[in-house]
């Protein structure tokens, strides 16, 4: 009965891998030249960071949602 | 990412990679797309009724956190693209600002040479021009001695010619040559420092035109011989594609290949290749694609190879409402320029591989990808680009042969390198790295010519002009 939730939870767990692995492969914020290009790369900065946070707790919570279904 | 070394801009320098993080850019957004396409299965899995079995509580509720996460992290992916793009738009524009301050720093200078020289003329007579040229001369020797013992040190190496460096500061020479000419005849005004039209009565072209009068000016008409080759020819399919079309440099041999696709509607589309300098004899011989013609095409004047281009497509059958390509290499790419400036042809894209175009603008509605090697000194010749509108829409691909490293080869033999860097085969290394950039601009550029690219069953001409010089004059 569980059979194709397991699937389903593979298939989602392989995506946020994906995209974890995309998120490892942005770029660091480059060379800071003056105060008004640096605000739009400090915007990037902080959205990246809660970018790959974020995707760390949809890992986890996919994690802790199988082992809800491996142990009912 | 973009191939190593390779870099996409507009016409303008580009010191931080922006290319590299526009594509960044353009990665964040895939990555929300799919965080879109993950929301989606995310919530399916809760629709279904197994998930809302009591027993699947727990399972249930982390799969709906899951979910929750993702809805946020679609707009945080967006947010990043975003700051990203503004971030190197930004950076863009401060490149450009610092640009703009170096030129007008270096026409200060030229105008301030120029008008103390005046001066000292007027005081102390003629003499002073043999006291000022001493001076720019051991001014120039002290440079010299510093790039070689600076090449020597970092490359071990000495090979000024291809040095980026020192290829930078005589774009930034040649662009202040005309601030010196106004400062000494004192009209240097402050718009002056920072505007550099080549057209200008002491601007490149002008200096050019000087130098061509120097040269002998053959005045004999240009003679074509094209002769069709047998087969049907499909198109290039790629920028690679064009470059190995194009004709190398053969003394006596083709220095024009056209190919002619016919179009189901009647007419044709046309892509023409232009060979590159063939001989840099002052002399003005039966070779169109010489010296002169170099310096006639940078003054602005038809040059003898632009007419050999020009009755060639003509002899070929070019119609003047014919869709044409332009490709060219070094001569070829210039020739290729001044012929879409000139509108006789219905020109819809040029290619230019290491020509000195930098100045030259083209119609905003004629896309214009210029392929460029940092360490080739002929696109610097043409001085700064043009940093109008008509400038910036020029699509510059920049490569670094070298990395700022030793060119390969003696590390002794000093300008061991020769012109390696202008070299229509490193030209074709780079067209094929091009091809793979996944740059937005470049993309568009080639879906742009793609109705040239993607042609089909057409036939090659290929094309040998030549100056009808009087035997008397034939060495």
């Amino acid at each position: 009965m569980l059979e194709p939730q397991a699937v389903a939870r593979a298939v989602l767990i392989d995506a946020v891998d994906r995209l974890r692995t995309a998120g490892r492969g942005l770029p660091a914020p480059p060379l800071v030249l003056d105060g008004w290009a640096s605000a739009a790369a400090l915007e990037y900065e902080v959205a990246a960071g809660r970018l790959a946070a974020g995707l760390l707790q949809v890992r986890a919570a996919l994690d802790e949602a199988w082992a809800g279904l491996a142990a009912p | 990412m973009s191939a190593p070394g390779l870099t996409v801009s507009g016409g303008g320098s580009a010191a931080v990679d922006t290319p590299a993080m526009q594509i960044a850019a353009v990665r964040l957004d895939d990555l929300a797309q799919q965080l879109g396409t993950l929301a989606a299965g995310l919530e399916a899995c809760l629709a279904d009724a197994a998930w809302r079995d009591a027993a699947q509580h727990r399972a249930s509720e982390a799969l709906q956190r899951a979910a929750d996460v993702v809805r946020i992290l679609r707009p945080e992916a967006d947010d990043a693209a975003h700051g990203l793009r503004t971030a190197a738009e930004r950076y863009g524009s401060a490149e450009q600002t610092i640009a703009g301050a170096q030129q007008a720093a270096w026409a200060q200078g030229a105008a301030a040479v120029g008008a103390v020289t005046r001066l000292g003329v007027t005081l102390a007579g003629p003499g002073f021009l043999v006291l000022t040229a001493s001076a720019t001369g051991a001014l120039l020797g002290a440079a010299a001695a510093g790039t070689v013992a600076r090449e020597l040190l970092t490359t071990g190496r000495i090979d000024p010619q291809v040095d980026p460096a020192v290829l930078a500061d005589l774009r930034l020479a040649l662009s202040s040559s005309d601030d010196l000419i106004r400062g000494f005849e004192l009209t240097e005004r402050p718009a002056d420092l920072v505007d550099d039209d080549p057209g200008s009565p002491h601007g490149t072209a002008a200096t050019a035109d000087a130098l061509a009068g120097v040269l002998p000016a053959p005045r004999t008409p240009i003679a074509v011989s094209p002769s069709v080759l047998p087969g049907a020819v499909q198109g290039p399919g790629s920028l690679a594609g064009l470059g190995s079309r194009t004709p190398e440099v053969d003394p006596g041999g083709t220095q024009l290949r056209l190919e002619q696709y016919p179009m189901p509607g009647g007419g044709s589309r046309w892509i023409v290749y232009v060979c590159g300098t063939i001989t840099f004899s002052p002399e003005s011989g039966p070779e169109p694609f010489d010296l002169r013609s170099d310096v006639t095409g940078v003054a602005g004047q038809r040059s003898d190879s632009e007419l050999a281009l020009a009755s060639a497509m003509r002899a070929a059958g070019v119609r003047p409402d014919d869709p044409v390509l332009l490709v060219g290499h070094s001569q070829g790419a210039l020739d290729a320029v001044r012929l879409a400036q000139r509108g006789e042809f219905d020109v819809q894209g040029v290619v230019t591989l290491g020509g000195p175009t930098g100045q030259l603008e083209l119609r905003g509605d004629v896309p214009e990808l210029s392929v460029e090697h940092e360490e080739d000194p002929v696109p610097s010749l043409a001085g700064l680009p043009a940093a109008g509108a008509g400038g910036l829409h020029r699509l510059v691909v920049r490569r670094s042969l070298y990395g700022g490293g030793a060119p390969p080869g003696p590390p002794i033999l000093p300008f061991g390198a020769g012109a390696q860097p202008h070299a229509l085969t490193a030209y074709r290394e780079t067209l094929a790295l091009a091809d793979e950039s996944p740059d937005p601009r470049l993309v568009a550029f080639v879906d742009g010519i793609r109705p040239f690219l993607a042609a089909r069953d057409g036939r090659i001409v290929l094309v040998r002009a030549d100056r009808r010089v009087s035997p008397r004059r034939r060495r």
